[in-house]
């Protein structure tokens, strides 16, 4: 097999995709997904610590648990596990009507009683006073304070609908269930043939965890690894843009925060680092999904940071990147040398602790103000984002404007997705054209 | 036990999305908008990018209509201004749909100004169904409507005068009998009049004169000098309408303004307009005539509205539905052989009467125009 390497690929991408053809989709086969990051465990409400890890933990557990709402296409809110929902006047009694008819993966059927004590478990951790209660087909959520976006929360991976057992880890509503698992090595799934939604295609995936090859029919592909070399007839795929680089002062004092943000030239980041698949962040939230991202450009201006950088004090600053992140340390590494320029003193570091620190956060969603409001958490701007609305667009802005000018956070660049697709793997654009950033590997097939 | 404590509970929480909009409104709307984050009869040069998707004669659209709506508001806009008095308008879009930014001011810390926009779903606009014309009865005196009786095998025919009974002989309309109508005032000089037959007999009325009686056997009409009221569709009950006096319009309890037709909720007014009970204007029913009739969709449930305009050579009718105060075409026009006359709701829901008098000969030619899907 003749391997090249995978920019060449990319340009050549767009040309295999036409070649498939509008053919019926087959029933069977095994799909084998590799995946660069890894993780302990499934639990949907555990939290990580590894942003990486996170969001591709994000990607996969939708193939076997699912949430009461989800986000579609646009954002907005659709009904999933649970059919319709109704709320009192203050946003804290919630009532949600389960879908009748679905089976958990060892044949249980879904009701309140089994719903609720997964449900309460994640509520309870996130949001603290919060009663679950179930009766029937009906779950009865009762907040102590107003949870307008509650159904917003809800549709994330955490909050997911599940059960466990000693000896199945997770047992879900999903299109796939869980036949083996091997933490930080390797899931196993097989298609439920008693999904709700009607059974996938594929008859089992197998989803090996911190795999560094270009093999199987999937395979993710990290942005470290820009000069790896794929097999010959591999399509690239990239996702809107979904991970945002960004810098978080911890110890800055504002007039140096205020020139380090003026002197950083995110062109070549883009174009180098990035491969172009990149796209420079000057807002939180990416074009795509706040439509007015383009409000906070600016090319750089070397004189003013500099002019800036003297009325400063100018300690050695610190920036902190993950260990191991290589493309992480390069951005570090370009943001000292463009810092130079503007007289700052920037030493990259991988120890912990720092002045700041190079953050990488993924979108959960496409709903812009419950993202919006994840970034202000992480911040400690909670306040800045209360009650945001995506149909408000002009208070996106302001509240995202104040964050930015809260001296807390300079945003470098969003990545996309990427992931390397096996010829013989059918449907992928399609399936993906979908509200949530998971891999829709029930919508696929694949050649014999 | 949980559903009592949820008596009170709202609805289904959605979101709400973007009401669907024509360009115009949306253009006046962020005009409003941009003119409230500036100062009164400030000057301003504007910038305009498109970063979305819309096309460009529909961008072009736009920023003209924006131009003369900011000056509407009292904006005046110049070629050249210094840079903190130029308005960047930017036609963008997000997960949700397009949005109108407008940005005024300096680049850093802009006075901004957004506009969500759910264009409205396009239009298929290839036709749907297709009009067809069956020519009942040709007749030199007016003829104001006529009415099919006895499944079709009988034709009641409403002139100024009298109304004539015809049965059909070889499929050709024999004159049978003829009643005069017993008028105490003068009719008005565009003489209107209407024939509606129900389990009770048949009817008729014009501007100052109601008449009733059997539907079956000799026309026998017992007459009296009042204006009743009358269902303006009989398979619609909730327009009922009378003559004003001495007019050629009808008046309708709850609707405040004489009219001259009512279909599908939507009534043709003197003037042009077409608009519902709520003084609402239908949108895109430029160039209407007077004459609107509601007809079954024979495509689907519900009710189109064929209308007549004028053309080229003489009138036509088109069907037309209406969806969100919007008109849509739903076939092509008919050209018909003169001005329209008269066009009322037949007796079978999914046919309309329509008279016209025909340009070329003066005679008046009653028709039965009736809808079919296009497959």
């Amino acid at each position: 097999m003749r391997h090249r390497a995978w920019r060449w690929l990319v340009s050549s991408s767009c040309f295999l995709a036409i070649l498939i053809g509008a053919t019926r989709p087959r029933y069977g086969g095994s799909l084998t997904v590799e995946l660069s990051t890894a993780w302990s465990t499934l639990n949907p409400s555990e939290h990580l610590g590894d942003a990486i890890a996170e969001s591709k933990r994000e990607v996969i557990l939708p193939l076997i648990v699912e949430t009461l709402v989800r986000l579609d296409s646009k954002g907005e809110v659709a009904p999933g596990l649970a059919s319709a929902w109704q709320h009192d006047a203050d946003h804290k009694r919630w009532r949600f009507s389960l879908r009748p008819k679905v089976l958990f993966h060892d044949g249980e059927p879904l009701t309140a009683a089994s719903a609720e004590p997964s449900l309460a478990a994640s509520l309870k951790h996130y949001f603290g006073e919060v009663t679950v209660s179930a009766g029937g087909q009906t779950i009865v959520i009762h907040c102590d304070r107003p949870m307008p976006d509650l159904l917003q929360q809800l549709a994330r991976t955490r909050f997911s609908v599940f059960r466990s057992s000693e000896r199945e880890p997770l047992i879900g509503t999903g299109p796939f269930r869980v036949t083996a698992w091997d933490p930080q090595r390797r899931l196993n799934l097989s298609a439920f043939d008693q999904y709700w939604n009607s059974r996938p295609f594929i008859d089992s995936v197998i989803i090996n965890l911190g795999a560094s090859r270009a093999v199987g029919d999937i395979f993710d592909i990290p942005f470290a690894q820009t000069r790896r070399v794929l097999p010959e007839h591999t399509r690239i795929w990239a996702s809107a843009s979904r991970e945002l680089i960004a810098i978080e002062a911890v110890r800055v004092p504002p007039e140096t925060f205020d020139a380090l943000d003026l002197v950083i030239d995110r062109g070549p980041m883009v174009n180098v680092l990035g491969q172009r698949r990149a796209e420079a962040a000057f807002g939180l939230l990416p074009q795509w999904l706040s439509g007015y991202a383009f409000l906070f450009n600016r090319s750089p201006d070397v004189a003013s940071a500099r002019q800036i950088a003297t009325r400063a004090t100018a300690p050695l600053l610190s920036l902190s990147y993950p260990a191991n992140d290589g493309f992480a340390r390069s951005i570090a590494e370009r943001v000292a040398l463009n810092a130079r320029d503007a007289g700052i003193i920037v030493q990259p570091t991988d120890r912990t602790t720092g002045s700041m620190r190079l953050i990488r956060w993924s979108l959960e969603s496409r709903d812009a103000a419950m993202e919006l409001q994840n970034i202000a958490g992480v911040l400690g701007l909670a306040s800045e984002t209360s009650s945001l609305d995506s149909s408000r667009p002009e208070e996106l802005y302001q509240a995202e404007r104040r964050m930015l000018e809260s001296h807390r956070i300079i945003p470098v660049l969003y990545l996309p997705d990427l992931y390397g697709i096996a010829p013989r793997v059918h449907n992928w654009s399609q399936a993906q054209q979908n509200g949530s950033f998971s891999l829709h590997l029930d919508n696929l097939w694949v050649e014999p | 036990m949980l559903r009592a404590g949820f008596a009170l509970w709202f609805g289904i929480a959605m979101l709400q999305p973007a009401w669907p909009q024509q360009m115009p409104e949306a253009a006046a709307q962020l005009a409003s908008r941009i003119s409230s984050l500036l100062p009164r009869r400030a000057t301003v040069s504007l910038e305009f990018q498109n970063l979305a998707q819309l096309p460009a004669p529909e961008s072009l659209s736009f920023r003209s209509t924006l131009e003369q709506e900011l000056r509407r508001s009292g904006l005046e806009i110049t070629t050249a201004a210094p840079l903190e008095s130029r308005l960047r308008v930017t036609v963008s879009e997000n997960v949700r749909g397009l949005l109108f930014v407008a940005a005024a001011g300096p680049l850093e810390s802009p006075l901004v100004a957004m506009l969500p926009w759910a264009a409205l779903p396009p239009v298929d606009k290839r036709p749907r169904v297709k009009i067809l014309v069956q020519p009942l009865i040709t007749q030199s005196d007016p003829a104001l409507d006529v009415l099919l009786l006895d499944s079709g095998s009988r034709l009641l025919a409403l002139s100024p005068t009298r109304v004539a009974t015809y049965r059909n002989v070889s499929g050709k309309w024999a004159l049978t009998g003829a009643t005069s109508l017993p008028f105490a005032e003068p009719l008005p000089r565009d003489p209107r009049g209407r024939l509606e037959a129900d389990a009770a007999g048949m009817h008729v009325y014009l501007a100052g004169l109601t008449c009733a009686g059997p539907a079956q056997g000799d026309l026998k009409l017992i007459c009296s000098s009042v204006d009743d009221s009358w269902p303006v569709n009989p398979h619609d009950p909730s327009v009922v309408a009378r003559w004003l006096p001495n007019r050629n319009l009808l008046q309708a309890d709850g609707f405040r303004e004489p009219f001259y037709s009512a279909a599908s909720g939507w009534f043709a007014l003197p003037g042009g307009r077409i608009q519902d009970r709520n003084g609402e204007q239908l949108k895109s029913s430029e160039g209407w005539g007077s004459d609107l009739a509601g007809v079954q969709d024979p495509c689907r449930p519900g009710w189109l509205i064929l209308a007549d305009k004028s053309g080229d050579d003489g009138d036509q009718v088109q069907a037309f539905s209406t969806v969100d105060s919007q008109a849509a075409e739903q076939s092509e026009p008919v050209a018909l052989s003169g001005p329209v006359v008269a066009l009322w709701p037949a007796e079978t829901p999914g046919q309309v009467t329509a008279v016209v008098r025909n340009s070329k000969t003066g005679n008046y030619e009653a028709s039965r125009l009736a809808l079919a899907c296009i497959e």
